[in-house]
């Protein structure tokens, strides 16, 4: 309308013909459009979407189903499209997201597609629909709000026996070893018998020899708690590619907090970086659900307050119980904090990844990113050794290489099989 | 949809070089595919943007500027016609860009817009045209042409209608 009012006006300044002429095309296109879309209404439409699952691991297909029917309404036929908005971040891998064509009062349609989501929470927000009139000059748009949500949980993949050794642990039956003589499986030490002990487990040989009787002690089993710490300092991390080590140590926290779960230890989840998140510790395949929701959702922050890992809130874990720290490690002072927490009676297992075989690999076999690889790998060295020292169990993971495998490596398989 | 919108905004840009070329325009005849070219890029690639709108602005000047050079008004007057028509086109086509939709569904709907917005406004544009310069003494010929040429596209229109209404059954 603007370009034809500019050109009518043009036109009578200079009291020419010819440029009311041309003023009249746009003039009756916008006076047509005008009167259309004060005519058009769209069709009350009813669409349904429905997802085959509500929660996924990341990179896994779902299938998206729309539904798209008019029960009421105006009885013109319209050209309308429906699509759904994909969240952010989904990949349509097959299907149509988009429904096209005529529609009618009564009339229905069905449209699917699969996307492929990365780690998060996704939530399909809406339908955007638009109807066009029948001579296609005017056209309406509109939103339709229809909310489901999709959580893709980090990978998990299994990870073998750990043993955890924490100085303290709950009062009933567990998986993890006590250090404390009762009943159990493993061979604990000998002590006098007293009245009231299983005559079963007089140890006949003990009592030929020292004629008294003796009794053998087997160690305790109990459960424990167990809290996996999350390092999400945006500085601590370094990006591959697509990924960060950040992507990497949520996987592994997921899989560690899941194999604790699964042989049944109370684990909580605290995730250190924006502000502090923390999952309330709990047992079984619920609090996994709740455990991997929360990884999905977290992410690394830059914030000042939580700079260096000082202020890892201590107060939420009971005293003595096993902490397993996922972190890069970024200078001395976090060595020295996993150190004052290890003095405090913390049992700390520290999985440790690293990105350096990765950017080797992107920088090339030069003399100098190969020196840069060597340096990189001694100062790491030199952190992890000093925190040996203190008794921290280190897994230190190069990510391009699968956890289980460096669990194994650094912890020992003949370890495991001693001890579980 | 591309070529459709290529076959306006071209015929477009012809009605607006050829005149100008026996004029003897240079700098005109030169202008016009440049801009033409520039707005079907924008209205393809961004076609619910203010960039396509803009690109519409710019082919009014430029059917504008035909006036101050000489051109016959006949040509820049459907020159625009075509223009304003590539710009809803695009603008329609382009919601075929925001999703991921079935190639039938997207052929029948080319044909919608084809058949009922496209032709039959062209075909009215074209008698409306024909008539204004029939009653400010326009030649002979040329409104022969005009003519012939709008009872064509309603024929054509009429045909596509009957194709669509034969697929639909």
């Amino acid at each position: 309308m603007g370009i034809g009012l500019a050109i009518l006006i043009l036109g009578m300044l200079l009291t020419n013909g010819a440029f009311l002429a041309l003023a009249v095309p746009p003039i009756l296109f916008s006076c047509f459009s005008a009167i259309q879309s004060m005519q058009l209404r769209l069709p009350v439409l009813n669409i349904e979407r429905t997802v085959n699952r509500h929660r996924m691991i990341e990179g896994e297909e779902v299938k998206v189903t729309v539904d798209v029917s008019s029960t009421f309404g105006t009885t013109g036929r319209y050209f309308i499209s429906v699509i759904d908005t994909l969240p952010g971040g989904a990949q349509l891998v097959d299907g149509e997201n988009q429904f096209l064509g005529p529609f009618v009062q009564g009339q229905s349609a069905q449209f699917s597609y699969r996307v492929v989501l990365p780690r998060g929470k996704h939530v399909f927000k809406e339908f955007v629909v638009t109807g066009w009139s029948r001579w296609g000059l005017a056209s309406r748009m509109e939103s339709v709000a229809h909310e489901s949500i999709v959580i893709a949980h980090p990978k998990t993949d299994p990870v073998g026996a750990i043993t955890i050794r924490p100085r303290r642990t709950r009062a009933f039956a567990g998986p993890v070893k006590a250090n404390q003589g009762g009943q159990g499986l493993d061979f604990f030490g000998c002590r006098s018998y007293v009245p009231g002990d299983d005559i079963r487990r007089v140890n006949w040989r003990a009592y030929a020899r020292q004629d008294t009787l003796i009794v053998n002690e087997y160690e305790l089993e109990r459960l424990a708690d167990v809290n996996v710490i999350v390092d999400a300092r945006l500085q601590a991390h370094c990006r591959l590619g697509a990924e960060t080590t950040f992507d990497h140590s949520l996987r592994a926290a997921g899989s560690l907090a899941s194999h604790f779960l699964r042989v049944g230890n109370i684990v909580g989840l605290l995730v250190y970086g924006d502000l502090v998140h923390w999952v309330f510790p709990g047992v079984g395949k619920r609090q996994e659900r709740k455990i991997l929701d929360a990884l999905a959702t977290s992410y690394a922050a830059d914030k000042e307050v939580f700079e260096d890992l000082r202020k890892v809130p201590t107060r939420l874990f009971p005293a003595q119980s096993q902490l397993v720290f996922i972190s890069p490690l970024t200078d001395e002072d976090d060595v020295e904090v996993i150190a004052l927490l290890i003095d405090q009676g913390y049992s700390i297992l520290l999985v440790c990844p690293h990105a350096t075989t990765w950017e080797a690999e992107q920088i090339g076999p030069t003399p100098s990113a190969q020196l840069a690889t060597r340096m990189a790998n001694l100062r790491r060295s030199l952190f992890l050794d000093s925190l040996v020292r203190t008794g921290t169990r280190i897994v230190n993971w190069d990510v391009s290489e699968p956890l289980a495998l460096a669990i194994e490596r650094d912890l020992g398989v003949s370890f495991f099989r001693r001890h579980v | 949809m591309k070529w459709i919108l290529a076959i306006l905004l071209a015929t477009a840009a012809l009605l607006l070089m050829l005149p100008a070329l026996l004029i003897g325009s240079v700098l005109y005849v030169l202008a016009v595919p440049i801009f033409t070219a520039a707005a079907f890029f924008v209205m393809h690639k961004w076609p619910h943007s203010k960039s396509s709108n803009v690109s519409l602005i710019v082919l009014a000047l430029l059917s504008v500027a035909a006036l101050f050079i000489g051109i016959h008004p006949l040509f820049p007057v459907i020159s625009l016609m075509l223009a304003i028509y590539a710009w809803n086109a695009a603008h329609r086509f382009g919601h075929l860009d925001h999703a991921r939709v079935e190639e039938e569904a997207k052929r029948q709907f080319v044909i919608h817009v084809l058949t009922f917005s496209f032709l039959p406004s062209l075909a009215i544009g074209l008698f409306l045209i024909a008539f204004l310069y029939v009653r400010v003494s326009l030649p002979f010929g040329l409104a022969l042409g005009l003519s012939i040429a709008a009872l064509l596209s309603v024929a054509l229109f009429m045909g596509v209608v009957r194709i669509a209404r034969n697929r639909e059954d």
